[in-house]
């Protein structure tokens, strides 16, 4: 396999790992002793800490991570989604994904947490009676993605128009949508 | 006219006959007042043609009003969504008589490259457009441009006793549909 007369190609040197960020840098023990049996899942992607949580304990585990002095999770980042739709191991049970970034102030640490939501029933307990925050990213969630949020205090869209009938940003829905944007008479049609 | 030749008093410097429609028509063009409906990156552009370097002031269009009221040239610039048209629509209604319209830039002519659901593709689909302006942005120079077209549409308008626009009803339709839906 070797040819002689050609010298080895030189082995390209490892690229240097990029040093890990401190806010990522999370113990996990810490975590799933705080947690307990709620957590379905640690793992860590892209150097960030997911959990993994059931829905049903949604609400309690960010009331833990918030409450909690060694956690105090105290600043809510975002809340968005993800539609499974066109994954090639889908399945209705998991078509939606809720994904909570929360971030420590005190300890400089931020966490992931992956909820799944199935089609038939697209609802997940709200996050604002504990981050006040999370109200209106939730109202943008629920435009996009059609998830209900029970237990928030005021559901309604906020990108779209409030007539609009479907969640632009499900698989299932068009890019150029469904003909709204031509849906306007003009006067001459309409006399 | 001839009229300076039947009463002779009227012969020298300072003096000229002329009708009134084309003064009127003159006036107009010159003193447009323009109503920014400036949405995207082409209101940057706008915003600096109506400033010092491009001057629009040198062709009377400088007095920028933001109320429909006050305004006879609206000047659409940038992207008009799902749920700006009806707000643009009744700018449009409020605007009184007469009015003109600059869609301005890709996106307010044809949707530019956001061929996506909430993007109307052209404004001219709902409310009447006199003059376009192509480019993403289109530089000052051509806003400019613009307006002079203006003002040769205000000249025509003036020489054919056109004081109103009957062949442009107002849009009722698109507010009216925004409510139903």
């Amino acid at each position: 396999m070797s040819d002689p007369a050609k010298p080895a190609p030189a082995v390209p040197a490892a690229a240097p790992k990029k040093p890990r960020l401190a806010e990522n840098d999370i113990d996990h023990e810490l975590l799933k002793r705080k947690l307990g049996d709620r957590l379905l899942r640690i793992e860590v992607a892209f150097d960030q800490t997911v959990l993994h949580v059931a829905r049903e304990h949604v609400l309690e585990v960010l009331r833990t991570l918030h409450d909690d002095a060694e956690l105090s999770f105290k600043m809510f980042t975002d809340v968005t989604a993800v539609d499974n739709l066109k994954r090639e191991d889908f399945e209705p049970a998991r078509r939606f994904k809720v994904v909570h970034i929360v971030y420590s102030l005190e300890h400089g640490k931020r966490l992931r947490l992956e909820t799944l939501v199935p089609e038939q029933d697209p609802t997940c307990p709200s996050a604002a009676p504990i981050y006040k925050g999370a109200a209106w990213v939730e109202r943008e969630v629920y435009d996009m993605f059609g998830i209900v949020f029970t237990g928030h205090p005021d559901l309604r869209r906020v990108l779209t128009p409030d007539y609009y009938e479907y969640h632009p940003l499900r698989k299932d829905y068009p890019l150029t949508g469904k003909g709204e944007r031509d849906n306007f008479v003009r006067a001459e049609e309409l006399a | 006219m001839g009229l300076e030749q039947m009463i002779p008093s009227l012969a020298g410097d300072g003096f000229f006959t002329t009708q009134v429609n084309r003064v009127i028509g003159w006036a107009r063009k010159n003193s447009l007042w323009p109503y920014p409906f400036g949405t995207a990156c082409c209101a940057i552009e706008m915003m600096a043609t109506l400033n010092s370097r491009y001057d629009l002031s040198r062709f009377g269009a400088e007095v920028i009003r933001f109320s429909p009221r006050q305004s006879d040239l609206l000047i659409v610039s940038g992207r008009i969504t799902l749920k700006m048209m009806p707000v643009l629509a009744e700018i449009y209604q409020q605007m009184g008589e007469p009015k003109w319209v600059i869609s301005m830039g890709a996106c307010a002519s044809t949707g530019g490259v956001f061929n996506t659901y909430p993007q109307i593709q052209g404004v001219d689909q709902f409310i009447p457009v006199d003059v376009y302006v192509p480019g993403c942005p289109p530089r000052p120079e051509s806003l400019i441009d613009a307006l002079i077209k203006i003002q040769q549409i205000i000249d025509g308008q003036a020489e054919r006793h056109e004081f109103t626009r009957p062949d442009r009803p107002v849009e009722a339709g698109v507010v009216e549909q925004a409510k139903k839906n």
